[in-house]
């Protein structure tokens, strides 16, 4: 066994699998599971995974072997991926397929494009604020101001993301969908302009974030479960603010 | 209408989440469910924080269900599901009486919120501490 292509394998399983919006519980069992099913003995690999960089570290006969990357960029969702990184994982600890061909299948993995392509999200999260929108209790009329809205808040935040940090993005993105509302219905075309405000910000509610957070504090992963709580909630109150701004700006218009 | 609605947006925040082709049909089924929940409270007259909390409980527990049958993570299911559950008009409620110098209002309405919050939480706790001891045994065969 070639412990640094392991530890290798590893860890480039390990940092996808983060950057696709995995839970780091689930990054830690994965390159455990790998190290076991690629030769390693049982227990000689121990990993420690944050949010924000892993750490892996081998102990054989030859002695320990650590590696650590930092975990830098914006994450892009994509559990699709998860889940292909997960049955890789499981496919090489039964035995299935060789470090090398694991190591083709990863670049293949992150190669792959979306399945679902950029004009597919687009009318996705148009036709979940929309229906959002009604469900809340908007007519039928403020469905299209409510997908609109969704629309430009989701497109803000994934081209503010690259430039900007989070908080700054969700901020802006929820206040343009919050304003359009308002402004829709100081023209008077709506019927109710709280159902067009939260329909517009659904697309970017912390809702991975979120349920992350619950299952790494559910497996004993504390710290990353409260990072991960922190991120979701320095968003929840960047959409809070940009809404209060909107509802404060709203009588003044009409 | 609401059923069919609430089916299309928790499919296509699913999407945008890029869920496998595959767990597109559960996910919306799990739509469909959590909004049954909300009609039920409504006509029953049962609290919100209840009717939230199980509703979040049957769904993260099919979606614990889904995800082993397909073979999936949980959170493919469990995000997406439980959207429709989301306090929105809570919180936009609760903003609004802030904005409005109603804080009174504003701290009831925002407990209301927090709880409803909480009880989506906990159903998602309980059903993978269920998840995991019902389970456990069998995952470490494969």
């Amino acid at each position: 066994m070639d412990e640094e292509r392991v530890l290798r394998l590893c860890m480039q399983t390990g940092l996808l699998l983060l950057r696709y919006g995995g839970e780091t519980s689930r990054v830690e069992e994965t390159m455990a599971h790998m190290a076991m099913g690629a030769g390693a003995p049982p227990d000689s690999v121990q990993s420690f995974v944050t949010p924000t960089g892993i750490f892996i570290s081998m102990t054989t006969d030859n002695g320990t072997l650590t590696h650590l990357t930092r975990v830098t960029g914006p994450a892009t969702m994509n559990l699709e991926k998860v889940t292909l990184l997960n049955d890789l994982s499981r496919r090489l600890q039964r035995g299935n397929c060789t470090v090398d061909e694991a190591f083709a299948e990863l670049d293949r993995i992150e190669q792959a494009p979306f399945i679902y392509p950029r004009w597919m999200q687009m009318v996705a999260s148009a036709l979940s604020s929309g229906s959002f929108t009604i469900i809340l209790g908007g007519a039928g009329s403020d469905f299209l101001w409510g997908a609109v809205g969704g629309l430009i808040a989701q497109e803000t935040t994934r081209w503010l993301t690259r430039y900007a940090p989070r908080f700054f993005s969700v901020l802006l993105a929820s206040l343009l969908g919050a304003l359009l509302a308002v402004l829709s219905s100081a023209i008077g075309y709506t019927h109710d302009e709280g159902a067009i405000i939260i329909g517009a910000i659904l697309p970017l509610l912390p809702g991975l974030a979120v349920t992350n957070a619950i299952r790494d504090l559910l497996a004993g992963d504390l710290l990353a479960g409260v990072a991960r709580g922190a991120e979701a909630l320095f968003t929840s109150v960047a959409i809070a603010i940009a809404v209060a701004v909107a509802i404060g700006i709203s009588p003044r218009l009409t | 209408m609401n059923v069919f609605l609430s089916m299309v947006a928790t499919v296509a925040f699913a999407v945008l989440y890029q869920i496998p082709r595959k767990a597109i049909l559960p996910v919306g089924l799990l739509g469909i469910v959590a909004e049954l929940f909300l009609i039920a409270a409504s006509e029953e007259h049962v609290g919100l924080v209840a009717v939230s909390f199980a509703a979040s409980l049957t769904i993260s527990l099919l979606g614990e269900g889904f995800a082993r049958t397909l073979r999936m993570p949980v959170t493919i299911f469990s995000v997406p599901g439980i959207i429709v559950l989301v306090p929105g008009m809570n919180a936009y409620q609760t903003m609004k009486d802030f904005v409005t110098h109603q804080f009174m209002q504003g701290i009831a309405m925002g407990t209301e919120t927090a709880l409803i919050a909480g009880a989506i939480a906990s159903g998602l706790v309980m059903a993978g501490v269920l998840a995991r001891s019902v389970w456990r045994p069998r995952k470490n065969v494969d």
